[in-house]
């Protein structure tokens, strides 16, 4: 138990790390590319939960002291975006099929931005600085990409997962 | 069972309330300090990684342009080993001047170099603040409003935001960046030069009979507090001039490459 929370939370820190470096210096659209969302997809897939709230509220500390500008929100994004996840794969999707990942992966990113865009938005409306906010169309071709980029790569990670594992294929019950 | 809920809840509440205690009233800088300098040289290697990535994907682009470029470059360099045999005479003579009315030897420039470490941010909020984070703050004696130069002395931004370990670097293509600037003209015009779209660089409001031509270098004015002197920004690579329009504009181009900036420097007067 204690293993598997220590595994997780370093497996988070490296994927923050990478998140915030690598991937943030890519050229567009594959900088919309959120390897923590897809971590956390999966992580929730594989029924774990080892400190997981925890871990995400650890990753938000990250994001806030190694992000500039950060409005030192993420310690608090990233638990939600968790707990939201999680009460997606526990109410509505309860299977781990390649549709209901690739669902819970599309509205795990629209609440990630909605929530981050509206914290900012609320900072700029009640005269906290914040970042600047793209326009409302640019918006959309960017969580267009977003989307399409993140669920792309749930895809792909499914069948790669499903050669290494058998985690994600259907099993059927037969009563004797 | 309720009471392990509460249990819970209470304890998460203690945990992020002293964490924010810590966070915002400051005793987290040295835990910061500690985090800076513990992940940044995989942060700087990693960066590192993704910037190969870019440029490729930007050289693909540039191939078909490729020859065309090289012509322009052997002209302008040609241009540039004449302008620069003339500008050494002058530098001599300045200096034999200066000596001879007894003026103050001026103090160097320090830089303070730096590592770039991530750009931007990680919901990539798009090209109006266009930014990039260097491995030096507070502690190495950075401070908002400096000019931050690459390799070959060109400026690239503005400290924006320092942390302890970490600074902000407001890149000077991105809207939020504006440089106090003189073209080297006849006139000397004086103004600011924004950024725009992360493409590119403009000095409005500049009077009609101001004349600039393009290929006129844009260097810093020394009229901002924190920036000195003569720092290259650009050249003025087109005039948007309408004799019925009061002002007119230019458009300043940087030949630094602002996705290909690995190291830089901070300029502290």
């Amino acid at each position: 138990m204690r293993l598997k929370i220590i595994l997780g939370s370093v497996s988070a820190i490296i994927i923050s790390l990478v998140q915030i470096s690598f991937i943030g210096g890519l050229p567009f659209p594959f900088s919309e590319l959120n390897i923590l969302i897809i971590f956390l997809v999966f992580f929730q897939a594989n029924r774990s939960k080892a400190g997981g709230v925890w871990m995400f509220f650890l990753c938000g500390l990250l994001f806030d002291m190694l992000i500039l500008p950060s409005a030192r929100v993420f310690w608090l994004v990233w638990p939600l975006v968790f707990i939201f996840s999680r009460f997606l794969f526990n109410k509505v999707f309860t299977n781990r099929s390649l549709f209901s990942l690739l669902t819970i992966c599309f509205m795990d990113v629209l609440f990630f931005s909605f929530v981050y865009y509206s914290i900012f938005w609320i900072f700029g409306f009640i005269g906290l600085e914040g970042m600047a906010m793209p326009q409302f169309s640019e918006m959309g071709i960017i969580l267009g990409w977003r989307l399409a980029i993140n669920t792309s790569a749930v895809f792909l990670l499914f069948y790669t997962f499903n050669l290494l594992s058998k985690s994600f294929k259907p099993v059927l019950m037969i009563r004797r | 069972m309720i009471w392990n809920g509460f249990k819970i809840i209470f304890i998460s509440a203690a945990i992020i309330g002293l964490l924010s205690f810590l966070y915002f009233t400051g005793f987290s800088d040295p835990i910061k300090k500690g985090v800076y300098s513990f992940f940044g040289p995989a942060m700087s290697r990693l960066y590192s990684a993704s910037s190969d990535i870019r440029s490729g994907f930007a050289d693909r682009g540039e191939i078909k342009d490729m020859s065309l470029k090289m012509k322009e470059l052997e002209n302008k360099t040609a241009k540039l080993l004449s302008e620069n045999a003339k500008l050494k005479e002058i530098k001599e003579e300045n200096e034999r001047l200066r000596s001879y009315l007894d003026f103050l030897e001026k103090n160097d420039l320090s830089y303070k170099m730096a590592h770039v470490v991530s750009k931007g941010s990680s919901a990539a909020l798009k090209r109006e603040a266009e930014s990039i984070t260097i491995d030096r703050g507070k502690g190495d004696g950075l401070y908002p409003g400096l000019a931050v130069i690459n390799s070959q002395g060109v400026v690239i931004g503005k400290i924006k935001e320092v942390e302890e370990g970490f600074s902000r670097v407001e890149l000077s293509n991105s809207g939020g960046c504006k440089l106090a600037a003189t073209i080297q003209n006849e006139d000397r015009t004086i103004g600011v030069v924004g950024g725009e779209l992360g493409l590119t660089m403009n000095m409005d409001f500049i009077a009609q009979d101001e004349e600039i031509n393009k290929g006129d270098t844009v260097v810093t004015s020394g009229l901002e507090e924190n920036i000195p002197r003569g720092l290259l920004i650009g050249e003025v690579s087109r005039v948007d001039s309408s004799s019925n329009e009061i002002w007119k504009s230019v458009v300043v181009e940087s030949p630094a490459d602002f996705n290909d900036v690995l190291i830089v420097s901070a300029v502290i007067p």
